[in-house]
């Protein structure tokens, strides 16, 4: 969390925020966020509404100044520099497309306004609209577009100035489902290709795994976690971390040293290093499986639960099923195909591997 | 859903303007364009038609200017905000009789103000309050009431208003008189175009407070309109063509100034 290195050795066009904090009022938006963003890197902000999130990307671009601490572009301090001369792109939720100006004109308004040479403006502007494939669209105004064509519009024109830093804020929120998917990877690529510094804010989770090289998960102002995708999914650092991520089975107990975790009188298999005491286990839905009949034999490395069905939820391929042991419901992905069709009141035997454990 | 529509708009402005155009068009008992034709060859017609043009043109020109910042002070005023809106709305109560009373006692030639500045500056009360009954006192008393209508509409385009337009032109390197010109004076564009549209329809057709202050002496349109009807040698006629000519170039003057806008945006 407190990977914040030298300026000297991250490149010119990194981010770093060194103990920033904003308040409102008595609400602290942001409060003591130390994070390094490397030249290139696609980190991705994650968090529940009023985390903080979009005060923190404000913070980058300039339109906040931040209470405390300091933001640093390049490693130069960004005390002073207002917003225009920052060179930061940034991508609204809402577009924010100029209405009144067509599509190549939205294009080309930064450039313009650096007053970069005409000639030049044209071929950056061509190259643009042809890498968010929109080169037959120069002519059209925004309210003419769809939302996806309006959002690829608008990260053309963020990258048109060649920023140091690219800012999108829920920038797929507005879409739907299809759209978001096809257009999320599309960023993805297009930020890889130019390898421009990027902070990516979503609440969605899912988004934000499958396209970052990091993840900052905030709450309540300050940073939770900070890590690379696979490792927020596997090892969640607080019970916060692994709900907002995902897991939704967390079982509280007491851990007994030596691979052994009481729950509700039951002993369960667990990896962990930690030392013994109260402890909370998580087991994603998808880590269950129905066992065979049988005694229950809780061999090392394979726990077997038995239980009733309480409900299902068809989910496409996935179908949820909600189980309850002495009293506690818990919730097993299976592949909808498979199996036979369980009901509500059916006893249920779900097995998961002590690897598949993750005890905080 | 437009057939009660239609049918207000046909009883209370197609049909009295019908017959309106029907009476003006009859001089001496046959029909005739001479009452229309007035208005060229009779010199009190011509100059009160362009007096009441130049008044309404700099009313809602100056209502307009002095309107937008004021609206935009209001908007951000924070938790007063409320308290001067309903301040705002004062002046739209008071009948145009009322506001030019109220100009006379505080401006006249013994006013409040003129006496109150005498005491201080050397001036003459009768030269200072006399610009008050000339066409460009009507326009500053004509702004008190005008100038709340154009923040009225303004405060409802600045809570409309889409910030984040003005962060990305900003964010792009765009410069103050960039933002300004370019994005935020075309977003409030179609409510500065209704807002000056209002004020300038307000002030062909207003007449009250001319009257308080300057009886008749000021000739605009609608004045001229109210010695045809009240005069001993009344030409309802006259009156009825002149009203037609004031409806028809209020409609046009907007229809024309808003087209021209929209395009231009
Ligand atoms: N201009 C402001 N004035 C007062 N409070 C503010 C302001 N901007 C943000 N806040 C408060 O700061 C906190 C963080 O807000 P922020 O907009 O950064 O959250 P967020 O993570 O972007 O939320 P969301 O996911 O809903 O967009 C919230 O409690 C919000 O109410
Ligand atoms: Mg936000």
């Amino acid at each position: 969390m407190n990977d914040v290195k030298s300026a000297k050795n991250d490149s010119k066009n990194g981010v770093e925020l060194v103990g920033v904090g904003k308040m409102y009022g008595n609400v602290h938006a942001v409060r003591d966020v130390s994070l390094a963003v490397k030249e290139g890197e696609f980190l991705s902000v994650v968090g529940p509404s009023g985390c903080g999130k979009t005060t923190m990307l404000r913070m980058i671009s300039g339109f906040v100044a931040p209470d405390s601490g300091d933001v640093r572009i390049g490693g130069a301090s960004m005390k002073g520099v207002p917003p225009r001369k920052r060179r930061v792109g940034i991508v609204f939720q809402n577009y924010a497309l100029f209405p009144n100006m067509t599509v190549y004109e939205n294009v080309a308004f930064g450039m313009k306004a650096q007053k970069w040479p005409e000639d030049r403006i044209k071929d950056k502007a061509a190259a643009l609209l042809e890498m968010v494939g929109m080169e037959d669209r120069a002519g059209a105004y925004p309210r003419h577009l769809s939302g996806g064509q309006q959002q690829r519009i608008a990260l053309a024109r963020a990258l048109a100035i060649e920023p140091r830093v690219l800012l999108l804020d829920e920038p797929l929120s507005a879409l739907d489902a299809k759209v978001r998917n096809t257009l999320r990877f599309e960023i993805k690529r297009i930020q890889r290709n130019s390898g421009i510094t990027t902070v990516y804010v979503t609440h969605d989770q899912e988004e934000a795994l499958s396209i970052s090289d990091r993840v900052a998960l905030m709450r309540g102002g300050a940073l939770e976690q900070l890590g690379v995708p696979a490792e927020l999914y596997a090892s969640p650092a607080s019970e916060f971390a692994a709900d907002f991520i995902g897991v939704n089975n967390i079982m509280r107990g007491v851990y007994q040293g030596d691979g052994r975790f009481v729950w509700n009188g039951r002993t369960l298999f667990v990896e962990t290093k930690r030392d013994p005491g109260p402890a909370a286990m998580m087991v994603r839905p998808e880590r269950f499986a129905p066992a065979e009949a049988g005694p229950v034999l809780n061999e090392p490395n394979i726990n077997i639960l038995e239980g009733r069905v309480v409900g299902k939820v068809f989910l496409g391929p996935l179908t949820r099923v909600a189980f309850s042991v002495d009293g506690a419901t818990l919730l097993m992905d299976l592949l909808s195909a498979a199996g036979e069709p369980l009901s509500a009141g059916d006893p249920l035997r779900a097995r998961f591997a002590a690897a598949d454990a993750h005890l905080l | 859903m437009l057939l009660p529509v239609t049918a207000v708009l046909v009883a209370f402005l197609g049909w009295p303007l019908l017959l309106v155009l029907w009476e003006s068009l009859f001089v001496g008992g046959g029909l005739s364009h001479g009452n229309y034709a007035s208005l060229f060859t009779r010199s009190l017609y011509r100059e009160s038609f362009f007096t009441s043009l130049a008044l309404s043109v700099s009313t809602a020109f100056l209502g307009t200017v002095i309107g937008l910042p004021l609206s935009y002070a209001i908007h951000r005023s924070g938790r007063h905000k409320g308290f001067l809106m309903a301040l705002t709305s004062v002046p739209l109560t008071f009948s145009g009789l009322v506001v030019g009373f109220a100009f006379i006692v505080l401006l006249g030639t013994s006013g409040f103000f003129t006496l109150l500045l005498k005491r201080f500056v050397d001036i003459n009360p009768l030269e200072f309050s006399a610009f008050l009954f000339t066409w460009r006192g009507l326009v500053v008393a004509y702004l008190y009431f005008l100038v709340p209508r154009m923040i009225l509409t303004m405060t409802v385009a600045w809570s409309n208003a889409d910030w984040s337009l003005m962060e990305a032109a900003t964010s792009l390197g765009a410069g103050g008189g960039t933002v300004f010109f370019r994005v935020l004076l075309p977003m409030l564009g179609p409510a500065i175009l209704s807002g000056s549209s209002l004020l300038f329809a307000v002030s062909m057709g207003a007449f009250g407070t001319a009257f308080a202050l300057t009886g008749s002496a000021v000739k605009i349109l609608p004045m001229v309109i109210y010695t045809q009807v009240s005069d001993m040698s009344s030409d309802i006629a006259q009156a009825d063509a002149l009203a037609i000519i004031l409806t028809v170039t209020t409609t046009l003057v907007i229809m024309v100034y808003e087209r021209t806008f929209r395009e231009v945006k």
